[in-house]
């Protein structure tokens, strides 16, 4: 009898114990899909009507997906959820918009990274995906909204027989901007080559959708600043326009070493 | 119990748990969850075009305004020239929305014309989301949808589909092009002028669509209105900023009632000559385009608008408006170009008569040079006709000079005016002058710039007028009385009211008129009527139509003895006071009309018998 009692307590201790870390984990699975349900509702409602309280609002919820991602990351078994909560931090502040929180887009996308890595073949795939493109898309939002290089290029006019001193520090602009662009696009490009895309239809579809559009993007900006070169080349035939902006430069601009994958076209 | 069932119950429920716990972790990590997607700039015109024409080699090799910005080779814009940008712009956004209507199921061949009015649509789209500003005409457009949509609101009855509000703003969409230069570029600050004056001109014609069911405007009218009434606007922007400022200023008290008054022209127009082409752009552009030249050259105290008002300055532009659709050539050279001086002579002109009698500053003397202007210009055939070497403009200002002169003798030294005339409002004292002027239209000979008859009548009424220290009588008994001394003025040249302007009192009409109102005012007392006055209101006012209805006829007599009227009047409330049973006042007008003509022929004032018979006749 005695030995029973002891291997009751035992057990019961150990039920008192599982219990507990199974409610833990109930716990923080309910506040992941309660977060992730918190983003998907500002993004989709509360963003659209009011930008600045959704930006408020998408760094409060990016810096409580980062503390739970940062707690969980260390734990074994644990990994999977981390890596969700980084996916869910790197969402809320690329979409923020915020220039303050650039630092903390870059810790949480390096760090669901680095835990994707860890995982080889067992890291999940949307996520892990996911943490790799959030930079560059980040970076060529920043690069297109910041510069407002749709903006430069209009206000850049040679066919008025008139090249301001102004309208040729803003072409030095445009190029310095589309550089950064054309690295971003690349890194994009590049992301198409990871096989989890191949077999993974929605990731596939999401991929192909946002590098198609980045494409389309830095191409038909690029060009036009191409054809802003050729009509300054045609109104001030003896002039330089910069000695580092050259048709010849602009055009290899154009110029990308990826190309969009196959399963896009 | 047995203790081990117990214990392996624990243990199940714990596997259980823990599974549990753990496909729910699973369950939230794997659901399907929310991606944004990528947000960059839709991009310039510019870009957005070089990725369609891009995509799309198609449209880009066969649509003419596409292919010549398209260099197929290089797959890259030729020109990034704005003209033609929002040329091949706007035919993308119309080539998108072809193939939205016939993705919808609708036959290619009728979407061409809902392809349009939908990429109308995406303009506004594309618009806000632009931070720059868009083209001059996708602003138009913008701004013709906006109004458009705002009187939806407020009248939906005049904007369904087919609608004659819809019609409108067709129609201006149509003609708006023309407060566009060729030269684009050169437009500049003038696109947000010429956008707003745009929109007050199209509210103002729904405005008068919305009051009037059965208004329906012509492509042709709104054509011309909008060449010859808002163009001059826009255009007479001036370049500096300080002169823009009061332009803007002005522009925005006046071009709304401006538009108003147009489109009320329009109107009046429309209904009354079915068919008739409304008017000639040039004419109606000649004369606004004086108008707003003379308030951009008159700023400060030497405006006209500092003379006639806003209101009043109105008023003369509705003025001109007229003569311009009743009389285009007026305004027109031999070679048929447009003669804004005209007009602007006539503004400055009058604004610099009136200057000198404050009591026609404001909307009276507005309205004053206005009602010349119109009987100038109505008349102006019969005018020219009499002198063709006269110009229109100079016999109307003679006029303005000739009335406003003729007043002055009704004037006081502190410039207010005397007699009658000090109980006059300005409506009234229009409405005296509106009298004569309705003579004088329809006898156009008493019109010209030497000849100063008009002068005469109103300098000789003036006079009369200020003779009637005690208001004998209303200001409306008065303006009888001026339009009966008119007719027969203009019926009796240089008779009743003599040519002599130097000193209208001689004048035959003024002396008799003057002897009434004396015997009548010594019935009058200080204190008010004496016991048993006859003579006053409008028995006093009959007695004076009679005279000067007599006047016309034989006056030998009165010319020698101009103290015969006074002397018969005398006599007649003599008797009536004497004799209070047998005379009331229309007994003693019926014997002063009996026999005035007889006393002014030949001197003799009627016998007791004569006057016994006539008041039982």
């Amino acid at each position: 009898m005695k030995k029973f009692t002891y291997l009751f307590i035992n057990s019961f201790l150990v039920f008192l114990l599982v219990s507990c870390a199974s409610v833990e984990d109930v716990r923080r699975s309910t506040d992941l899909i309660r977060t992730d349900n918190e983003l998907t509702r500002i993004l989709e409602e509360d963003r659209p009507v009011n930008k600045f309280d959704a930006e408020v609002d998408l760094i409060t919820l990016a810096d409580h997906a980062k503390s739970e991602a940062d707690e969980l990351k260390g734990a074994q078994g644990k990994i999977p959820d981390a890596i969700a909560y980084y996916r869910i931090a790197s969402t809320a502040y690329w979409r923020s918009g915020n220039i303050n929180v650039v630092n903390a887009l870059f810790e949480v996308s390096n760090s669901g990274t680095d835990l994707c890595n860890n995982l080889g073949d067992k890291a999940p795939d949307r996520d892990c995906l996911f943490l790799r493109l959030v930079i560059p898309f980040a970076g060529l939002e920043a690069d297109a909204k910041d510069k407002g290089l749709s903006g430069l290029l209009d206000s850049v006019n040679f066919n008025d027989d008139n090249d301001t001193k102004q309208e040729i520090g803003t072409m030095r602009i445009i190029k310095d901007s589309l550089i950064k662009a054309k690295s971003l696009v690349e890194k994009i490009l590049v992301v198409g080559k990871d096989d989890r895309l191949l077999s993974h239809s929605g990731m596939q579809k999401y991929y192909c959708f946002n590098a198609q559009k980045a494409l389309d993007y830095y191409n038909s900006t690029t060009t036009v600043f191409v054809v802003k070169i050729k009509e300054f080349n045609d109104k001030f035939p003896n002039k330089s326009l910069a000695p580092e902006i050259t048709l010849k430069e602009a055009r290899a601009l154009r110029i990308l070493e990826k190309e969009i994958p196959s399963f896009c076209k | 119990m047995d203790p081990t069932l117990l214990i392996f119950g624990i243990q199940a429920t714990l596997r259980a748990a823990q599974a549990g716990a753990d496909l729910y972790g699973e369950h939230a990590r794997d659901r399907k969850v929310f991606l944004p997607n990528l947000e960059l700039p839709i991009g310039s015109r510019s870009i957005q075009l070089q990725q369609f024409l891009n995509d799309n080699p198609q449209p880009a090799s066969s649509v003419p305004g596409l292919s010549k910005i398209w260099d197929a080779e290089n797959k890259e814009l030729t020109t990034t020239k704005p003209e033609l940008i929002d040329e091949a712009y706007a035919l993308m956004l119309q080539h998108h929305a072809k193939l939205k209507l016939i993705s919808g199921g609708r036959d290619e061949n009728d979407v061409t014309h809902e392809a349009k009015m939908l990429a109308a649509g995406r303009m506004v789209e594309q618009w806000r989301e632009e931070r720059r500003p868009p083209s001059a005409i996708i602003r138009l457009t913008l701004t013709l949808t906006d109004i458009g949509l705002e009187f939806v609101q407020s009248n939906p009855s005049i904007l369904g589909v087919g609608s004659r509000g819809e019609k409108l703003i067709v129609a201006f969409a149509k003609n708006m092009s023309d407060l566009i230069p060729d030269d684009v570029a050169a437009f500049g600050p003038r696109t947000d002028f010429a956008d707003r004056v745009l929109g007050i001109f199209l509210r103002s014609g729904l405005g008068t669509i919305a009051s009037n069911a059965s208004i329906v405007f012509k492509d042709e009218d709104i054509a011309k209105l909008l060449q010859g009434v808002t163009k001059p606007i826009v255009d007479a922007l001036p370049e500096s900023i300080a002169e823009q400022i009061h332009y803007r200023d002005l522009v925005d008290a006046l071009a709304g009632p401006s538009a108003e008054a147009a489109f009320k022209l329009l109107a009046e127009n429309t209904e009354t000559y079915l068919g008739k082409d409304f008017a000639n752009d040039k004419a109606l552009g000649a004369v606004t385009y004086a108008l707003f030249e003379e308030i951009k050259a008159t700023a400060g105290a030497g405006s006209i608008v500092n003379v006639f008002t806003e209101q009043g300055v109105v008023r003369l532009y509705q003025a001109g408006l007229v003569v311009a659709v009743e009389r285009p050539g007026l305004f027109l050279g031999d070679d048929d170009s447009p003669k804004a001086e005209l007009f602007r002579d006539l503004l400055s002109g009058a604004a610099n008569t009136l200057r000198n009698y404050p009591r026609f500053n404001g909307p009276a003397g507005a309205s004053l040079t206005a009602m010349l202007l119109e009987v100038v210009g109505q008349n102006a055939s019969a005018l020219l006709k009499l002198d063709p070497d006269d110009p229109w403009e100079n016999v109307a200002m003679a006029l303005l000079e000739q009335v406003t002169d003729g007043l002055a003798e009704a004037f006081d030294n502190d410039g207010s005016l005397n007699g009658a005339l000090k109980s006059f409002n300005d409506g009234q004292l229009l409405e005296l002058l509106r009298v004569i002027m309705e003579q004088v239209a329809q006898t156009p000979g008493m019109l010209g710039i030497e000849r100063s008859e008009v002068q005469a009548i109103v300098a000789g009424i003036a006079e009369a007028m200020a003779a009637d220290d005690n208001l004998l009588l209303s200001p409306d008994e008065w303006i009888k009385i001026a339009g009966v001394a008119a007719q027969k003025a203009a019926a009796n040249p240089g008779r009743l009211f003599g040519l002599s302007a130097g000193d209208p009192g001689d004048a035959l009409a003024v002396t008799v008129i003057q002897a009434v109102l004396k015997v009548a005012g010594k019935a009058w007392t200080a204190d008010g009527r004496s016991d048993r006055p006859l003579l006053f209101g409008q028995s006093l006012a009959s007695a004076i139509e009679a005279v000067i209805e007599a006047l016309a006829g034989n006056v030998t007599a009165i010319v020698g003895q101009q103290d015969l009227v006074d002397q018969f009047l005398n006599n007649l409330l003599a008797k009536a006071s004497a004799d209070p049973e047998k005379f009331g006042s229309e007994g003693m007008l019926k014997v002063f009309r009996a026999f005035i003509g007889k006393v002014l022929a030949i001197g003799t004032l009627p016998t007791d018998k004569e006057i016994d018979d006539a008041l039982v006749a």
